[in-house]
């Protein structure tokens, strides 16, 4: 799995510390936004003060644009966009996974794959997700998780592909294949080990996307309605008082940023050494 | 916001608004809202141009006086140019303008209505009933001309001799001045329709040039109507009130034109804006089918009625810019009803009603709104977590402007409106409430109501007429498919130099023959 060009040192694993203190403020985030709903002070769809009223005793963060809890819709606006992301991550990664290493091992079928594949990466993912968002309008987050699902599949295929094309060309998944072993074991034993650091890392950055995608689709109203407290909601209907209530819209930016960028680093710290595809295995 | 899609059908039935008799309510935060008022030791100064920002869509800017005015900005420019038979006033719901006054006959069916003294076109010509009759005819011709004069035929649009146009209407109507304000734009007769947009009017701006919805119109120093005081008008058109606010408070221009509560709630720490509200400018009543469905039944109307929190939707969805409302539509008639009694909330009754009824409790109902004007699709959230505690489960449904309006509206169960004007007692009850009214939005019918409405119409006496209003208002109050929780202020900015800007609610905005600049 691990191994070492001739010219490199060894690298080893980072320690597990390590891995934790870059793995934390994702996972803390997931806690909170899982725990969320529970610590909020208030029902989210109560006023509380003012529209866009600013932060005092009675709302941490102020008012939104109807004068509810600000914080309280912040800590219940993760929930099902972090389910979301999770999901179309999730699906994407094995999907793509699946596929991509048939397309390595089958190079005919591969060649079909990755020509799809390149047709369906021009076409715009937003573009592609308003679409069958206005297709299927009473879809809701359904759609626009399918949307995001289906067109993030090709993007990944290619990338799993070119990772697995080097593994199924080295010699011990010839001799495994020549012995006569199945396809699902090659898939499952043969290459799929040494692919892991790709796949969290396709795994990380489909999660941002994941977010990116749904927060997109929510700002543009596809997805979440309201009065559903959804933090990229927030961003679009506090717009207008952010003179008045800036924490109305800037406590869910900075969620959402958080958010993919502490995934990332998770993912990147999870991830073991990748090999390149000159390593001897 | 403004004109929209649906105001073209019934502009020109008078938008506007009856005299706003409120007290005029200082602005917050330090600001002064002198300029409405005009403070009495001020002498009115000559000179200056305004800049005024004004809501509209370059998409939809339009030149003709009788077309669809979409844009605010479009509406204020025409009326700077040309004058309407009579307009809105402060003390009576009709003032006179191009016609100096009028006179119904016994029957209240034919009206004579007198040109004004002196008046004449930008281009010199005086104007006479032919240029009158002519413009009324043309306006009478336009798709949405039956309802923007209604009750009057092309061929009851007469001139009597030079100066006395006669209208004929079908039945007895006292309150047919109303109709000719605010649409009824004076023309040259035989103005070509490839000439409109430079069309001579008769108001107290001309216009110097127009440039994508943006507008500069300089002093008609022959108006018939007064001294115009300001120099010029410069009307700079504007997508979003955000936009408009901020360049206000840059100072690009000196008014900023409806602007709603939010960028006047950002404006207040600012010494030098003036913040102006108009109140009962704006009405987003709810709408519940009367005439079958769930709310079919007077007693779930009433049990919804008791079920919101007014002075909670007031304060939250207009950030307390606003008055509550009292279910009764014109709240700024000095006809209005002020002594039936205001609805309070009472969870407890709403919740009887609605078991007498037999109220299906266990569904959820589709409440449909759209993002129209800033606050509608709030107001739609908030009432529904309101009625929540009484039982009944609503789901707020965004739709999109152009399919609410073709597809939900006059049709659905229950849903969001919106005037965006305050105008009469009867002009309500004419447009949306008698049994035979083109945009019955509950589809209410009424007989008892329909018969109060007749007799407020064909009376001459005014303790008759006025008899007759209030029992109409109670019928209303009572059974009507309107939830009406408050009324929105109009919302102005302005520069610390100017002064006395127009007060009326409504499209009496935009009378600023008497504003001056006190710089």
């Amino acid at each position: 799995m691990t191994g070492s060009t001739p010219d490199t040192r060894p690298r080893t694993a980072p320690g597990t510390a390590r891995i934790l203190t870059r793995a934390l403020p994702a996972l803390l985030l997931v806690l909170l936004a899982l725990v969320g709903p529970l610590l909020a002070p208030h029902a989210t769809d109560r006023p509380v003060t003012m529209p866009y009223g600013g932060a005092d005793d009675g709302a941490a963060l102020g008012g939104d644009l109807l004068g509810r809890d600000v914080l309280s819709r912040l800590l219940s606006g993760g929930t099902r966009l972090i389910a979301t992301a999770l999901a179309i991550a999730v699906v994407v990664t094995v999907a793509a996974t699946a596929i991509g290493i048939l397309a390595a091992l089958r190079p005919r079928l591969g060649r079909w794959v990755e020509r799809a594949a390149d047709l369906a990466i021009l076409l715009p993912a937003v573009l592609g997700i308003l679409l069958i968002a206005l297709a299927w309008p009473s879809g809701g987050r359904l759609a626009v998780g399918a949307a995001a699902t289906v067109l993030g599949i090709p993007y990944a295929v290619r990338i799993v592909a070119a990772a697995a094309a080097p593994v199924a060309a080295t010699g011990y998944l010839e001799t495994a294949a020549a012995g006569g072993e199945r396809l699902w074991y090659l898939v499952v034993r043969e290459v799929l080990p040494n692919l892991r650091a790709t796949l969290l890392a396709l795994f990380g950055l489909r999660f941002v996307e994941g977010v990116y995608v749904v927060s997109v689709a929510a700002f543009l109203q596809l997805g979440p309605q309201p009065p559903e407290a959804d933090w990229a909601l927030m961003i679009r209907e506090n717009a207008p008082g952010i003179m008045l209530n800036p924490w109305a819209v800037a406590a869910p930016c900075l969620a959402i940023g958080l958010l993919a960028i502490s995934v990332n680093l998770a993912a990147e710290a999870l991830a073991p050494a990748r090999p390149t595809p000159e390593t001897t295995l | 916001m403004g004109v929209t899609r649906r105001q073209l059908l019934w502009a020109g039935a008078g938008i506007g608004a009856a005299g706003a008799l409120a007290a005029c309510s200082s602005g917050k935060g330090g600001s002064t809202d002198t300029a409405a008022s005009g403070s009495a030791s001020e002498q009115p100064r000559s000179g200056g141009t305004l800049k005024v920002g004004a809501l509209g869509k370059a998409s939809a800017v339009t030149r003709d006086p009788h077309g669809t005015q979409a844009n605010e900005s479009d509406y204020l420019i025409l009326s700077l140019v040309y004058d309407t038979l009579t307009v809105p006033g402060d003390r009576t719901n009709t003032a006179p303008r191009l016609a100096a006054g009028w006179k119904p006959s016994e029957d209240l069916k034919t009206w004579r209505f007198t040109v004004a003294d002196g008046a004449k076109f930008h281009d010199g010509t005086p104007v006479t009933a032919d240029d009158v009759v002519w413009s009324l005819k043309r306006l009478r011709a336009t798709p949405s001309g039956a309802s923007r004069l209604p009750g009057i035929k092309p061929e009851g649009i007469t001139a009597e001799d030079a100066r006395t146009v006669v209208l004929v209407s079908d039945y007895a109507n006292a309150d047919l001045p109303l109709l000719t304000r605010l649409t009824t734009f004076v023309l040259k007769k035989g103005t070509g329709d490839d000439a409109i947009a430079t069309a001579p009017g008769t108001g107290p701006f001309k216009l110097d040039w127009f440039r994508d919805g943006n507008a500069r119109l300089v002093r008609n120093d022959d108006w018939y109507g007064g001294k115009v005081l300001l120099d010029a008008v410069e009307v700079s058109i504007f997508e979003s009130p955000q936009a408009m606010a901020n360049a206000l408070l840059a100072g690009q221009i000196d008014v900023a034109s409806n602007v709603g509560a939010v960028a006047a709630r950002t404006a207040e720490a600012r010494k030098d804006v003036q913040i102006l509200r108009r109140p009962n400018d704006m009405a987003m009543p709810i709408v519940m089918r009367t005439a079958d469905g769930p709310f079919a039944d007077p007693r779930v109307r009433e049990a919804l009625r008791l079920a919101v929190d007014r002075d909670a939707m007031v304060k939250q969805v207009l950030s307390g810019y606003g008055t509550v409302g009292n279910d009764v539509l014109g709240t700024g008639d000095p006809a209005f009803a002020k002594d039936l009694p205001q609805r309070r909330r009472d969870l407890d009754k709403a919740r009887q009603l609605l078991a007498e009824a037999g109220f299906d409790s266990a569904k959820t109902y589709d409440l449909l709104t759209t993002e129209d004007i800033s606050g509608l699709a709030e107001s739609a959230t908030l009432f529904a977590t309101q009625v929540r505690e009484a039982g009944v489960k609503i789901n707020v449904v965004k739709q999109d402007s152009k399919i609410f309006w073709d597809a939900s509206w006059l049709k659905a169960p229950l849903y969001t409106t919106y005037w965006g004007t305050n105008d009469s007692v009867v002009f309500f009850a004419s447009k949306t409430m008698v049994s035979e009214s083109g945009q019955n939005e509950a589809g209410w019918k009424e007989p008892s109501f329909d018969e109060a409405y007749r007799k407020a119409l064909g009376t001459a006496d005014t303790a008759e007429r006025a008899t007759a209003l209030h029992r109409l208002q109670e019928i209303e109050y009572a059974k009507s498919g309107y939830l009406l929780w408050g009324m929105a202020d109009g919302i102005d900015l302005a520069g610390a130099p100017v002064r006395n800007l127009p007060r009326l609610p409504g499209y009496g905005r935009v009378q600023l023959e008497k504003t001056w600049l006190a710089r």
